[in-house]
């Protein structure tokens, strides 16, 4: 099978993810949305590793648990902002600071 | 280029397709509690397309790690942070995402077609292949990994503690 | 895992700064555990100095090594980086006060720093994209950790956001990279760029490499990538700041320098034009912070600005690595104290919140010379005023510069335009300093300690101007 065709086909995965990143104002859809983003990413490594070799796969491994790993931090981060803030909402939090000043 | 599409190909792009519908309903909905469950089949589909081009090794540890612990995390953090209810963005700011997301997907688009590279998947994954890349020189990888790990016990054991 | 145990032991033994620090952050956050907040200071102090100590010892011998099959080496390189960035850590303590030192402070920023140390020496991309990953998730944590004001908040959120994005451009630009070459190591990176086989894959190397530097320029807050970093530098606590500006951002920055001279340095033969689009992006980020800078109130944003700014000067070795490379290493070092220090004195006058308007300066030479004459100095050195390190390295990096070529020699001048425009906000606030004002609630938090580090930075930021060559970077071996 053709690669190129893997590759071209991920991306509507990678738009969908980069999209809720910048758009989405819930924080932890944000983190969902690096979460789809990344399935993008270990698409392609995958891919490319049945292309190349089993250094891809390691690759790609390696790559999940640190996209884990950061998504562990983000929801810790969101429970700590839901604790003292009382909101998740990124914008709303915006329009208190703006109040404050 | 050739495109020659065979049986392979076509499930491939099946499977991307489910992941895709899966992820766009995973980002409309509203409540952040359905949109982890649209995770659930954005996951399983994305496995299915790993293991379609034989990269089962990759599928196993990409669906043990994401839908076993990630998503667990994800659905236990909506549940703690309340509402869950996400306020859809504004015209301006979802179209101006909307722009910077197209143009970086653009960009990899436009330079993987003009390729003249011949890539051809034709590899099975191979368990001691593997293990061999992850226990030779590589082997500094875990050493960084490991101080990774640690700094994310620190930090979120710490972030997520109540303030005295 | 371990094939060569000689090997290992040397690795062992020539990493003993990266090692010395891991153990001191387990060390500290034990003794932390145990409220002896002030044993745990100056145990960190002490893994801190040791391992700036050894790092220069073995600058002075000369180390050139590689581990485990080049993937990770120690070299001039590495060695001059890791006492910027050391240099940045230590002051980071320094500005730390009570309130800080009693929260998981200390122990995240010493296994922050350690995987900075790791990103300069690796050579390999998967080694990179590991290291600086590490490197950020403590400084997440760092920054989120003060819960006082919506400031902070914003702080921690955008910077996470825009940190997530990187990790995936850059999963995104090491998957592209590892298809076309099949291993991610910088010599095979660098031989198949050398070889004929390059041509059907000059699309996934200049696709990889665009990925790579747009992640690695929100790390290193390159303009338009910087939005992020104003906003944190402020929000967060003024002695992290103080680590961002310094430690974060440079592991950002020589991480672009090593793989531009390393994996990437034959790619500027084949396609020109990232040349031109790296000069974009240096240009763009001299000239936009310079003049957003002219309008600001607050002294954190300030220094926010002039920091990206210096990145942007900084970013003028990416344009031409093989000529101006040596340099960096020089200029890292200076504007590693000149910015500490100058983030060190805002902590002093007016503590760690985002809260410092330009008035908490006024009459500060009166209030607090020792202050006013350090935060002179460091902003003379920044803004590049001759008796001082920042002249030096700024003059001889756009000499460089300009010597390269037209597309050099304009770069050269625009970098100087904005360096002229930049001595005005820094005279600016320097002139606040001696203005008399009857502002009587300006608190000053006076300590020996912060005392000791401003005459040690002013010492060096006279002395480093007349030995710039023994911070001259060698290439690094790979």
């Amino acid at each position: 099978m053709n690669a190129l065709i893997a590759l071209i086909a991920v991306l509507p995965l990678f738009l969908i993810g980069v999209y809720g990143i910048l758009a989405r104002r819930h924080f932890i859809r944000i983190i969902i949305s690096v979460e789809i983003a990344m399935s993008a990413v270990i698409l392609t490594i995958g891919t490319f590793a049945t292309v190349t070799s089993s250094f891809g796969e390691v690759l790609g491994v390696l790559v999940i648990i640190i996209i884990a790993l950061e998504a562990a931090l983000g929801l810790a981060i969101a429970i700590e902002m839901d604790r003292t803030y009382k909101s998740v909402d990124i914008l709303e939090i915006r329009k208190l600071k703006e109040e404050t000043q | 280029m050739d495109l020659a599409v065979d049986t392979n190909t076509i499930i491939y792009i099946l499977a991307i397709a489910w992941a895709t519908i899966f992820s766009f309903l995973a980002i409309k909905t509203k409540d952040v509690l359905y949109s982890a469950v649209f995770l659930v089949g954005m996951y399983v589909s994305a496995a299915w397309a790993l293991i379609q081009i034989d990269a089962w090794f990759l599928a196993l540890i990409y669906l043990f790690v994401n839908a076993g612990g990630v998503l667990v995390l994800i659905i236990f953090a909506a549940m703690l942070t309340r509402p869950t209810i996400d306020i859809p963005p504004t015209r301006r700011i979802s179209l101006a995402a909307l722009i910077n997301s197209s143009l970086v997907v653009l960009l990899i688009a436009i330079l993987l077609l003009i390729s003249r590279a011949q890539l051809t998947t034709s590899f099975t994954s191979n368990f001691s292949a593997i293990i061999q890349f992850l226990f030779s020189n590589y082997g500094i990888s875990l050493l960084i990994l490991s101080v990774a790990v640690l700094s994310i016990y620190l930090g979120a054991i710490y972030v997520a503690s109540e303030e005295k | 895992m371990i094939e060569n145990y000689q090997d290992f032991q040397n690795f062992m033994y020539y990493f003993s700064p990266f090692f010395l620090l891991l153990v001191g952050s387990l060390v500290v956050s034990v003794v932390s555990l145990f409220k002896r907040f002030l044993a745990a200071k100056i145990l960190s102090y002490i893994f801190l100095l040791f391992s700036l100590s050894i790092t220069i010892y073995f600058m002075y011998v000369n180390v050139n090594l590689l581990f485990f099959g080049n993937l990770v080496a120690v070299d001039n390189f590495s060695l001059i980086s890791w006492i910027a960035l050391i240099l940045g850590a230590i002051f980071s303590f320094a500005s730390m006060g009570d309130d800080l030192i009693q929260k998981e402070t200390q122990p995240l920023l010493l296994l922050s720093l350690a995987a900075s140390l790791f990103v300069v020496s690796v050579r390999d991309l998967l080694l990179l994209f590991l290291a600086i990953e590490t490197s950020v998730f403590p400084a997440y944590v760092l920054v989120a950790q003060f819960k006082r004001d919506y400031f902070s908040l914003e702080a921690t959120v955008k910077f996470f956001v825009f940190g997530v994005l990187a990790t995936l451009l850059f999963a995104y630009g090491l998957a592209v990279i590892y298809g076309a070459v099949g291993a991610t190591s910088f010599s095979s990176i660098n031989s198949f760029i050398s070889s004929s086989s390059v041509n059907n894959y000059v699309n996934f190397i200049i696709l990889g490499l665009i990925l790579l530097l747009a992640s690695l320029a929100i790390k290193s807050t390159l303009v338009p990538l910087h939005v992020w970093a104003i906003d944190t530098y402020q929000g967060s606590p003024t002695s992290i700041s103080v680590f961002l500006s310094t430690t974060s951002k440079l592991t950002g920055l020589f991480s672009v320098a090593l793989i531009l001279v390393t994996a990437f340095r034959n790619l500027f033969d084949i396609e020109p034009f990232i040349r031109y689009l790296l000069a974009i992006l240096a240009l763009v980020t001299m000239i936009l912070p310079n003049v957003a800078a002219l309008v600001q109130k607050n002294i954190k944003r300030l220094l926010a600005y002039s920091s990206v700014a210096h990145a942007g000067y900084m970013s003028l070795v990416f344009v031409f690595p093989l000529e101006t490379f040596p340099i960096l290493g020089f200029y890292a070092v200076t504007y590693s104290i000149a910015k500490s220090v100058s983030f060190l004195v805002t902590k002093r006058i007016s503590g760690e919140g985002s809260d410092s308007p330009y008035n908490n300066l006024m009459s500060l030479f009166k209030l607090d010379p020792l202050a006013a004459t350090t935060f002179t100095v460091a902003l003379l050195s920044l803004a590049g005023i001759p008796p001082f390190a920042g002249f030096m390295a700024k003059f001889l990096l756009f000499l460089n510069t300009a010597f390269t070529g037209n597309l050099g020699l304009a770069l050269a001048l625009v970098a100087l335009i904005m360096s002229g425009i930049s001595v005005y906000y820094y005279a600016y606030l320097i002139r606040l300093e001696v203005i008399e004002s009857n502002n009587e609630n300006i608190s000053i938090f006076k300590n020996s300690e912060m005392d000791a580090f401003m005459i040690i930075s002013i010492i060096a930021l006279v002395i480093l101007t007349f030995f710039p060559s023994y911070l001259y970077y060698q290439f690094p071996i790979f």
